[in-house]
């Protein structure tokens, strides 16, 4: 038997899947250890193998055909800035591009933040201006050199550099994405003379129009990269110390997996991997479930995420905001707000109105009723009170809730200035909190043109399935997943990773473009794309490629991305007449009939071409259903909160391990199971379905 | 002898029948609230190019003007005056 | 606080969801618009009114233009009464007699219908890229009446019962000099608008129109209500402050601000008589520019609709420059006596709050804005181009705060291209773009420094483009300083006629010293110029005031400034007397506490520091 296998490090814990040839799951989960990351990998792998009824990891790694790997270590290292001695090399009068910014910063800022002067800032620089050393040279939009880089002013850049004591190399001149010959001059000579640097070059990492994002991005390459390789390879080392007999896949941030050179390349990409694991898990998940429309949603102590797939695509950002700075990076798009089951509750002392986040209380103090020190009112401690979260048996019973002290201070800090009851103040916070979440979802969904009716939502981490059930409600959507893996999404979104390449660059054509030209860049892209993925040990029936063009207006900015049917086949002037089309239809879509101005032409700003090996994975297993009235799971029954019946009423509880494929629930009810707590709204109707996923139907 | 600010190093202290503007530093005081306060201060000028190297565009147009506590020497506010309008 | 019959969560929900509403309009407006100015550094506006033009929910940028939308609102109502507006109508407006603040800065207005009953309308600004006055762009120095500053409108139908009027359209578009541009912004604010009816009627459906009117009225009530209070909590006073723009001479703006109880009162009286250049405000726009400044002081964290205005009034005699009279021109309103209104209400604002123990933290240096200038000509694809915007404005450095330095090289909403990004459509190369050593104004807290530029030709088939200089001239623009603080150095525009450039480019010399580019230069006045072959333009946009003495920051925080290149050696001597050795600039803290404590005591006995 051989195994597909999935670990995935996050911040608290690190998560291992593993797939069998049948498309049975395993579940392992450990702490993870920031200290040497691979240890914690290794204890969740140990974890799955006992499950599996293995001793130990050894075995299972042995067995593994698959090894895929998605980790926190380029988001941990630009968070907690333990990157090293990072340098940038820049065309002479622009050092400063990195730190002016194009100035705006008010992006993710909340309304009250966007206009208060007094506390707007920007980041620290990821690379200080006492690291950035200018060089002599001047490319223009031709890529003519109107400045030359001569020998003496290599040696003297890099020296001075040198001589401060940096260990890596960003290198962003203007204009290399239209002549990259400067660039690679200055990184033949470090990589002669200084052969231990880390080098980043923007051409290569980023080669699009724009400076300051193309500059952010190689600078943020040169800074993480160092430690993604150190760790990379470390861990490589020591799975293939204990059995692995394959090369370990690294997820990326648009949703696939290269093996560790490609990635070392490349290190930036693997930003935010855990969440892009996440996503694309959702879609395939989606794909099994025949649902093409869903929105991922992710609800844990700090943060409320949610993601897109649309048609079975997942939603793309070419350009995507990470740490206030913009990239260029092709990143899957998931949106994030601060809401969470640690969320605070206060009062605004002014308009005495009822405010609930942005500020959490973590995981330590935590919630009150978490009984670790905690003393702000939070979002668990209200859905403890309503009677949703079971004070005896949380987390499968690893923890015990105290409602008593919860109760008291919402009594106290809450209810009694605000001059209500108990009921009220506990189900005003659930609600102003779900409608946090629905306007993050409705954002997300509406402003690309879609309809949440549309679409399926899926609800992981601990807090969202006892939210998910209203939020999802107030934006008209009718069925709210929770799936077996919710707890471990990251990890099993891995296991049906393919690898991935993603490759493209900015020239700005006219349309209608000169077809010669066109194929002759795709030529060129598609070309290192079908080089990376034989190498990579791909067949060509095992191959597909995407290309897939930015247009814009003219005289507009924004590009939107227009892909063409999968394949390789030359192009003709049809495929494009059919692209430009197409582009205008989308705009429409977008922004209403009659928005886009055609006699304003158009231009192709950028070529894209992603590159999909794809892997053979087996289906997950189902399971047989047989219709039940889930008697044999039911627990118990206590008082909780509902709308409906604006009071507390006598709710059934059930035990999701002893629930059975058809097993049918009607609401009012909650199912507990080892990670979450699932609410069911009086007239939705759940059903554990032949995957052992939780389905909810709701009402009108 | 409620009091509330004025600005940095200025405050104003309300006393039975009156309020005045006095010293946050040192407490001394300058003059009654409605009063120029500027003119009860210190108040010394400056070429431009005291505020920085690129002021120097400012001469023969402006001053600096500074305007101190008279008893601690404590930095009130600074400022550029149009240079005809000192006698 | 709240009225007894709305629930308080769901006042809090549907308030939030209304001020949605205006960000996504804003998003339709970024995505779908044609200049750099809606696109990039978001010189637009889009908000919510009520049936009856009050503001409902005020969109994130400009404040002037949410007040000025709404009076454009009620001259709609006014010339065609409720029964000539249909659903689905859209109005245009664009005079500044009426109701906008300058041509260019077009309104596009629509009525929100639900069940046939006007409940709302949605407005929108973008500046678009020409309205045919006398100079490309709208900017018109040379206009000495508003008859030559372009059409003018006073409101039409361009949108009919959802059917786009071609007639009106193609009129408005073909007096410009750029139809297909102007053509793309009109339909970008049409598509901003489309959005916003959909959103609120969507609300309407959802939570009816009895809760949705109670809630919108609830908004304003309680932000008049809560507005008064805290003004009711600052000690009244009286402050004051002037700003002199250069126009052919001196242009004094004057503002006393009288806080009585909870009543703010804006008294520009003193103000100079308006001029033949545009830089006269009309009187919406004075009232306008005074609201941004409440909004970004002290109400910045509640709902931004009508209550804000209520406590306000204005007092601006006829005639002056912030009450300018028929037919005086007004084309360059906005960007000099608009931000110098702007300068003048904040200024004061904070010397009020400076009186509260509670607001003072909210204090910022104010700034009186910056020099800009703008393109227009044939590139190097030889398509002509009216508006070419290279939008600095965005990189102005902010003021210096109470407790922490401003930012620098902007930090608001607005953002500038990317040097590539104007290569690539415009015959110009920038030599240089970056932080301007030495420009943030000096202070315990340092304003955020400001940013320089230089460009010249390249590739300009004509040889030459056009330019127009506007902002705000003279030497009191830039950031002013609090309260010890220094002022930032002055925004400045440099035209540099036959530099040697082209020479210094020709033996492979990057030309990013101003130094050596010798050339004959001038200070540009507002006017239109020309950029000819191997000249060169210079620009420095506003830095920050600085706030608090320069002698008590922290010689630490000074050792950073030199390190990344913000502060010179000489001025963290000679300015906050802090001793830096090389090499690795080692603080010498006991020479610093020596040299400061020298510097003061020169100052007070009557001589400069001296200057080893």
């Amino acid at each position: 038997m051989e195994y597909i296998v999935g670990v995935d490090i996050g911040g608290t814990f690190t998560d291992c899947v593993a797939m069998d040839e049948q498309g049975a799951v395993t579940l392992g989960k450990a702490l993870s250890t920031p200290d040497d990351f691979a240890v914690g990998a290794v204890d969740a792998l140990g974890d799955a193998a006992r499950n599996l009824g293995f001793v130990g990891a050894d075995e299972l790694l042995g067995a593994t055909k698959f090894f895929f790997h998605a980790c926190t270590v380029a988001d941990n290292t630009l968070i907690t800035r333990t990157g090293p001695k990072t340098g940038l090399l820049t065309t002479q009068g622009f050092g400063d591009t990195l730190l002016v910014m194009r100035g705006r910063t008010t992006e993710g800022l909340t309304e009250s933040e966007a206009f208060r002067a007094s506390t707007q800032s920007k980041p620290d620089s990821i690379i200080p201006r006492s690291l950035i050393e200018e060089v002599a040279e001047r490319i223009d939009y031709k890529g003519s050199a109107l400045v030359r880089l001569e020998a003496e002013e290599i040696a003297r850049a890099v020296q001075s550099l040198m001589d401060r004591g940096v260990e890596s190399i960003a290198i962003a001149l203007l204009w290399a994405l239209a002549n990259d010959t400067h660039e690679r001059e200055l990184a033949d000579f470090i990589r002669h003379h200084h052969p231990s640097v880390y080098l980043s070059l923007s051409s290569e990492v980023a080669p699009y129009l724009g400076e300051y994002e193309r500059t952010a991005t190689t600078a943020f390459n040169a800074y993480v990269g160092p430690k993604i390789a150190a760790y990379l390879r470390r861990l490589r080392e020591v799975l293939q110390s204990k059995g692995l007999r394959r090369e370990p896949l690294v997820m990326q941030a648009y949703g696939g997996v290269l093996g560790i050179d490609d990635t070392c390349k490349k290190a930036v990409g693997t930003i935010e991997s855990g969440p892009a694991a996440g996503i694309m898990g959702s879609r395939d998940f989606g794909e099994q479930l025949g649902v093409g429309n869903v929105l991922a949603t992710d609800m844990g102590g700090t943060t409320f995420k949610v993601g897109v797939i649309r048609d079975g695509a997942v939603e793309k950002d070419h350009k995507p905001i990470l740490m206030r700075y913009q990239l260029f990076l092709s990143k899957i798009w998931v949106e994030s707000i601060g809401a969470g089951g640690g969320s605070i509750v206060w009062i605004d002392g002014e308009s005495g109105l009822l405010k609930v986040g942005p500020q959490g209380a973590g995981s330590s103090p935590g919630p009150i009723c978490y009984g670790l020190g905690g003393a702000e009112v939070t979002v668990s401690d209200a859905d403890l009170i309503l009677g949703y979260l079971n004070e005896e048996c949380f987390l499968g019973g690893r923890m015990k809730l105290a409602k008593e002290p919860a109760l008291e201070a919402l009594k106290e800090k809450i209810a009694r200035p605000m001059n209500m009851t108990v009921a009220e103040a506990a189900s005003g916070i659930y609600r102003i909190t779900n409608s946090h979440m629905s306007d993050l979802i409705r954002r997300a969904t509406v402003e690309r043109g879609y309809d949440p009716r549309e679409f399926t939502l899926f609800a992981f981490g601990g807090a969202a399935p006892v939210h998910a059930g209203r939020y999802a409600a107030e934006l008209g959507i009718k069925e709210v997943v929770v799936p077996l893996t919710a707890s471990v999404h990251g990890a099993a979104g891995l296991v049906g990773s393919d690898v991935i390449y993603d490759y493209g660059r900015s020239e700005r054509l006219s349309v209608p473009a000169d077809l010669e030209r066109v194929r002759e860049i795709f030529t060129g892209l598609v070309e290192r794309a079908l080089a990376s993925l034989g190498a990579a040990g791909f067949k060509e029936s095992e191959m597909k490629i995407v290309r897939s063009l930015d247009i814009r207006y003219r005289q507009q900015v924004h590009e939107l991305n227009v892909p063409f049917p999968p394949g390789i086949s030359e192009l003709t002037e049809q495929d494009l007449e059919t692209i430009y089309g197409r582009f205008d239809e989308v705009y429409e879509l977008l922004y209403g009939a009659g928005a886009g101005y055609r006699e304003a032409g158009k231009e192709i700003m950028a070529f894209r071409v992603v590159a999909i090996g794809e892997l053979h994975k087996p289906r997950l297993r189902k399971y047989p259903i047989e219709k039940n009235r889930a008697e044999a799971a039911l627990k118990t029954e206590r008082k909780a909160y509902f709308e409906e019946a604006r009071d507390f009423i006598p709710t059934k509880i059930y035990d999701y391990g002893r629930l059975a494929p058809g097993s049918e629930i009607s609401g009012p009810a909650i199912i507990e199971t080892p990670i979450t707590t699932i609410v069911i709204n009086p007239n939705d109707r759940a059903t554990m379905d032949d995957y052992y996923n939780i389905r909810m139907v709701l009402a009108e | 002898m409620v009091k509330h600010p004025f600005r940095e190093n200025l405050e104003v202290e309300s006393a039975a029948d009156r309020q005045w503007l006095r010293c946050a530093n040192c407490g001394r005081r300058l003059c009654a609230l409605g009063q120029d306060w500027k003119a009860a201060a210190l108040r010394k000028v400056f070429s431009p190019a005291k505020a920085g190297p690129l002021m120097k565009i400012l001469e023969g147009r402006y001053l600096l003007e500074k305007i101190y506590c008279p008893s601690c020497g404590v930095l009130f506010n600074a400022e550029m005056i149009e240079e005809k309008h000192e006698a | 606080m709240l009225n007894g019959n709305i629930d308080p969560i769901t006042f809090e929900v549907l308030s939030h969801r209304l001020h949605q509403i205006t960000r996504e309009m804003g998003i339709a407006l970024e995505r779908t618009g044609g200049t750099v100015t809606t696109t990039q550094q978001h010189d637009y506006n889009a908000s919510l009114y009520r049936p009856d033009g009050e503001i409902m929910a005020a969109g994130e940028t400009y404040g002037h233009h949410v007040v000025c939308a709404g009076f454009a609102v009620k001259r709609i109502l006014e010339s065609f009464g409720e029964e000539e507006i249909f659903p689905d109508d859209i109005f245009l407006l664009n005079d500044p007699y009426l109701a906008a603040i300058h041509n260019p800065d077009v309104y596009i207005i629509s009525p929100i219908h639900y069940q046939n009953a006007l409940v709302g309308w949605s407005a929108t600004f973008v500046h678009v890229s020409d309205v045919g006055a006398i100079t490309p762009g709208g900017d018109s120095p040379d206009a000495t009446e508003i008859f030559q500053e372009g059409f003018r409108i006073p409101g039409i139908k361009l949108v009919e019962r959802g059917k786009l009027r071609k007639d009106v359209f193609n009129t408005i578009t073909h007096m410009t000099r750029q139809p297909d541009a102007v053509g793309l912004d009109l339909k970008c604010e049409i598509a901003a608008n489309n959005v916003a009816k959909a959103r609120l009627q969507a609300m309407y459906r959802q939570y009816g129109p009895e809760l949705m009117n109670s809630v919108s009225a609830e908004m304003i009530r309680y932000t008049e209500t809560v507005l008064r209070k805290r003004l009711g909590e600052i000690p009244d006073g009286e402050w004051r402050e002037t700003l002199t723009i250069e126009a052919d001479g001196p242009c004094r703006l004057v503002l006393a601000l009288r806080k009585q109880e909870d009543r703010l009162i804006f008294d520009f009286t003193g103000t100079d008589p308006q001029v033949r250049k545009g830089i006269n405000l009309p009187f919406h726009g004075t009232f306008g520019f005074c609201f941004g400044a409440i909004l970004y002081s002290i109400a910045y964290d509640l709902p931004k609709n009508q209550g804000v205005l209520k406590p306000m009034e204005v007092i601006a005699p006829k005639g002056t420059l912030v009450h300018v009279q028929f037919p005086g021109p007004i084309s360059m309103s906005t960007t000099s006596s608009g931000f110098g209104v702007g300068f003048l209400a904040s200024s004061v604002l904070m010397q009020m709050i400076a009186t509260s123990e509670k607001w003072r933290k909210e204090i910022v240096a104010p700034s009186a804005s910056h020099r800009n200038c703008r393109h227009s000509g044939v590139n190097q694809y030889h398509r002509y181009s009216a508006f070419i915007n290279m939008a600095h404005g965005a990189m102005d450095g902010n003021g210096a705060r109470i407790d922490r330095d401003g930012v620098d090289s902007g930090g608001s909403y607005m953002s500038c291209p990317n040097v590539e990004w104007m290569e690539l459509q415009y015959p110009l190369l920038y030599l240089f773009r970056r932080h301007a050593m030495d420009s943030p104004g000096a202070g315990k807290f340092r304003g955020g420094v400001g940013v320089e530029s230089a460009h010249t030709l390249h590739d300009a088939p004509e040889g030459k483009i056009r330019g127009v200089a506007y902002g705000v001239a003279g030497l009191e623009n830039s950031g002013h300083g609090m309260f010890g603080g220094y002022p930032g150095a002055p925004s400045v525009m440099l035209l540099m006629e036959k530099t040697k450039v082209n020479e210094l480019l020709a033996s492979n010399k990057p030309p990013t010293q101003i130094a050596s580019l010798g050339g004959q230069e001038r200070i540009l006045p507002y006017c239109n110029f020309e950029l000819n072959e191997s000249d060169v333009l210079y620009m420095r946009v506003a830095s920050g005031g600085g706030y608090g003495d320069p002698l008590e920051r922290d010689p630490a925080l000074v050792q950073k400034d030199v390190a990344n290149s913000i502060v010179s050696l000489d001025a963290a001597r000679d300015i906050y007397g802090v001793v830096l050795q090389e090499p690795g600039l080692q603080l010498d803290l006991a020479a610093t506490r020596q040299l400061r404590t020298k510097m003061r005591q020169q100052e007070i006995d009557g001589g400069e520091a001296s200057v080893p």
